[in-house]
């Protein structure tokens, strides 16, 4: 049979003429052909202009309390292209109220500089025009209003000014030559030292939710970011292990023993 | 207007999910599939508990991606998706940047903050402004030494910020926001149609002419709607805009700030996405020009077009709104020569990209034909109308050409080489005035196929926006035809194009080529969506065999196909990226974290670092190729 398969002249309308030919190859084809990728051509200044503003505009975005962030580690495995039958099972994509990762749920001492993600958006920070909102939504507008520390409502624009690109990182990179260990861990530990301090100063609030792991370790009543913190260690609780408690006796002396360097930060 | 398809409606809540996050595009998503629905219908179809549903609800209205309307006397709202504006989320880098190079900086900042919050009180953005500018103020007197302290705010005061709001509003690229701004354009216009029945037309509208005339009271009135939004422009053009009082003050610009008017801090304004693609595509053509001239050339169309478009405040007309009596059309928006001389800069050197001609080789009165008269558009080839796009390419245009004798010192084409030797007096060039040069390059511009202005009177010009545009969509479109079938496949469709419909018997003999090469072309074409196939039997007992099969293209047909196409390459780019971000999540979730953001060279781990350096470039491509197919979607769509 030598795959070839041979079509009557007469059952195909384009293949009236003699000089076309009227064998076809029946193999199949072949899984990955080869294939000539079309390359884009490298972007001008003015594109580079655009994608570097958009690029910090969605970062900005990205920054205001309206972003509801909750990057679904599920949706790539399980959703997106995949089909679904149902709202139900679409749903399931989306990372909802109440869906803990065990294994990231564990505290750790570097969950300190986690970025929180945010399923809701905070609508409680800033000021709205109310009368272009629908009445019923005039209520949700105006946020919980059981939160006790009712802030000056205020656009807060945003403290972001530009999104590193490659040749940025690249340029600081060839700037500062290889860094000396010493020094970079001086640096590391500077770091450390003031993203602490913006923490307790609430520039890192922590979410109230409920699968929010320092809630869950003491009370926090009076919600102040520095009275939580030294109230952690009065050990009402009764927890056999606080994780806040155990990182932060040794912070110190931890780093001095342990030359080693930059990969413990982490 | 974008039709929502399957493929629009993915694209669009990409992007929400993109720029915004999840739970909105989850939102808008659902809205889109729905139609117009209430809060309570959204929560049964979308299973998502009530408060989380209003967060995400308030969230898209903030930011100018819903049009809702509520009953008379009902509590609930209806809500409806703005495809529109989620669309033009992805241009959001575009108008910035094209605002950051024609309006400066400080305008670039206030348009930043003002798509970042949506629809804003005048009053709230100068608080968060002052807010600011407080801070800086700190960190000045904090600094070891004050008098060089640099500011890095692009505005530093609030008069600033007061002018430079003005500046935008008057540029229309800023618009108020009123009570009827998110009412669904549908819902308005069947308002105006029962407000304009019950005034004028309480009996019923009978007979022609009372059609025509309900017509054009509706499209009054739907103007009278329209301009609702333009109340604070018209309110700043009353006191007189900037350039008259710059002129008033003998040309300093230095009180421009304290002369605006401050404006009411009650006010709420939002970003007017229409006038900013009116300002993109005069970018765009200013870019064609260049690539078909020379950058000289290009700079004096600009200038052309700046001019021409300053009252112009969207690319395509609404053909139920803007429809006028015959005796109160607008007035054909023209400018003379001496007003672009006045605006192009003298550091131009008009000189460039002139080529020399010897006069004999010229025909003075052909070049500068006067059209009054905006030339007949051309019918895109229909299914009956195959005759009419045949002229096309050949003629069109030029029936309003008076005379076609020429100067009496033109001779077509030379005697016997007497005239072949340009006859360039090389001892003493001869120097164009300015204003001359400055003619030569509008001539050029007039004479082209792409038809870039047109004189209308003696030293005035004019842009027929629609027949420029029209080239230059044609141009996309054998841009994408030369890259899906070669140069030969081009030059079939132009033949095509030429012709009407042909055989693909006789196609042979036209286009000069062997018969199976063209087949094989043309289906290539035909796949792609290109060229599309017509059967015509020859008797009424239909035979395949003896039919014939007309070849025929389809200008819009093409045009839809490949933005469809456009779309899903598109929705492709924002997946991968999302596959990528995954992928790549141990390293952005370090990204993230607080102390490691802006020291990530000193915080991450070398392999990572090198990780994320790669993502960060793959981000950048891919987005740059969202936005580069993006600029087609533009000219086939939007322009």
């Amino acid at each position: 049979m030598n795959n070839i398969r041979t079509v009557s002249k007469d059952s195909v309308p384009f293949a009236l003429d003699n000089d076309i030919d009227t064998t076809f190859d029946g193999k199949p084809s072949e899984l990955f052909p080869e294939y000539d990728i079309p390359k884009p051509a490298p972007l001008n200044v003015k594109e580079n202009k655009q994608v570097m503003c958009f690029l910090t505009f969605r970062e900005q975005c990205h920054d205001s309390p309206l972003y509801t962030q909750a990057r679904t580690w599920d949706k790539v495995t399980t959703g997106a292209g995949k089909r679904s039958f149902g709202q139900e099972q679409i749903n399931k994509r989306y990372m909802d109220d109440n869906m803990v990762d065990p294994f990231t749920a564990v505290p750790t001492y570097s969950a300190k500089f986690h970025v929180p993600s945010r399923t809701l958006p905070d609508l409680s920070s800033r000021p709205f025009a109310k009368e272009f909102f629908p009445s019923e939504l005039h209520s949700t507008l105006d946020g919980d209003t059981s939160n006790k520390r009712r802030k000056v409502k205020s656009l807060g624009l945003s403290k972001i000014t530009s999104y590193k690109t490659v040749e940025e990182l690249e340029a600081e990179q060839l700037a500062s030559g290889p860094p000396k260990v010493d020094e970079d861990y001086g640096k590391a530990l500077e770091i450390l030292k003031n993203a602490e301090i913006t923490a307790e100063e609430g520039g890192l609030l922590l979410p109230e939710e409920d699968d929010d792991w320092v809630k869950n370790n003491g009370e926090n009543e009076d919600g102040e970011g520095e009275q939580e913190e030294e109230d952690e260690y009065d050990d009402e609780s009764g927890d056999d292990y606080n994780a806040e408690q155990y990182f932060e006796d040794g912070d110190a002396d931890d780093y001095d023993d342990d030359g080693g360097g930059d990969d413990a930060i982490f | 207007m974008i039709s929502v398809t399957k493929t629009v409606a993915e694209l669009l809540s990409l992007i929400i999910d993109e720029m915004y996050g999840e739970l909105p595009s989850r939102i808008f998503s659902m809205l889109l599939k729905r139609g117009r629905s209430t809060a309570h219908d959204l929560e049964q179809a979308l299973e998502m508990n009530k408060s989380k549903l209003r967060h995400g609800l308030a969230v898209l209205q903030q930011y100018n991606l819903l049009y809702w309307h509520v009953n008379a006397g009902a509590q609930h709202a209806f809500y409806e998706a703005n495809v529109e504006n989620a669309y033009n989320l992805i241009r959001a880098g575009k108008i910035l940047e094209m605002i950051g190079a024609s309006y400066g900086g400080p305008a670039k900042d206030v348009m930043q903050n003002l798509l970042l919050s949506g629809q804003t009180r005048i009053g709230d953005l100068v608080a968060a402004y002052q807010e600011k500018i407080e801070l800086d103020n700190k960190a000045k007197e904090a600094a070891e030494d004050p008098s060089s302290y640099k500011s890095p705010l692009p505005v530093k005061d609030t008069s600033t910020l007061n002018s430079v709001i003005c500046r935008l509003v008057e540029a229309d690229l800023v618009d108020l926001v009123h009570h009827n701004s998110f009412e669904p354009p549908d819902d308005i216009v069947e308002r105006a149609k029962k407000e304009v029945t019950d005034k004028h037309f309480p009996t019923g509208i009978r007979g022609t002419k009372a059609k025509i005339e309900f017509d054009e009271k509706l499209s009054e009135r739907l103007r009278e709607f329209r301009s609702e939004s333009k109340a604070l422009k018209r309110k700043l053009e009353q006191n007189g805009s900037a350039a008259k009082r710059r002129k008033l003050a003998g040309g300093v610009g230095l009180l421009d700030a304290e002369m605006d008017p401050a404006l009411d801090l009650n006010q709420v304004i939002r970003i007017n996405y229409e006038k900013c693609m009116v300002d993109l595509r005069n970018r765009r053509l200013v870019q064609y020009a260049a690539d078909i001239f020379s950058d000289t050339t290009s700079y004096v169309y600009a200038e052309v077009l700046k001019h021409l478009t300053k009252d112009i405040s969207r690319c395509r007309l609404d053909p139920l709104v803007d429809r006028y009596k015959e005796d109160d059309k607008p007035a054909q928006l023209t400018v003379t020569t001496a007003e672009i001389l006045d605006r192009v800069k003298t550091s131009l050197d008009l000189s460039l990209g002139l080529g020399k001609i010897t006069r004999e080789k010229l025909s003075r009165r052909a070049a500068e034909t006067i059209c009054p008269y905006p030339p007949t558009k051309n019918v895109i080839i229909g299914e009956a109308e195959v005759q009419g796009d045949a002229s096309s390419d050949e003629e069109g245009p030029e029936q309003s050409t008076d005379d076609e004798d020429f100067d009496s010192d033109y001779k077509p084409n030379g005697i016997n080489g007497v005239n072949g030797q340009a006859k360039v007096d090389k001892s003493k060039p001869i120097v164009f005035s300015r204003p001359d040069q400055l003619r030569q390059h509008l001539l050029l511009l007039a004479e082209s196929n792409q038809k870039f202005v047109r004189q209308c009177a003696k030293d005035e010009w004019t842009v027929d926006f629609e027949l420029v545009m029209d080239a230059m969509r044609e141009s996309e479109i054998d841009l994408a035809i030369e890259n899906t079938a070669g140069q030969r496949g081009l030059r079939l469709v132009r033949i095509l194009r030429a012709n009407g419909k042909l055989d693909e018997k006789a196609l042979p003999q036209v286009a000069l080529l062997p018969k199976n090469e063209i087949q094989r072309t043309m289906h290539a074409m035909h796949e792609a969506g290109f060229l599309n196939i017509q059967e015509i039997p020859r008797e009424a007992k239909a035979d395949v065999k003896k039919s014939f099969f007309l070849w025929y293209t389809d200008l819009n047909r093409a045009q839809q196909n490949i933005i469809n196409k456009s779309y899903k390459t598109m929705s492709h780019c924002l997946q991968v990226l999302e596959t990528l971000r995954h992928k790549e999540d141990e390293v952005l979730a370090h990204t993230k974290r607080s102390d490691v953001k802006g020291h990530e060279e000193e915080m991450l781990k070398a392999e990572f670092f090198q990780r994320y350096k790669r993502f960060l470039q793959c981000e950048k491509m891919l987005l740059s190729q969202v936005m580069r197919v993006d600029d087609l979607v533009a000219v086939l769509r939007d322009f």
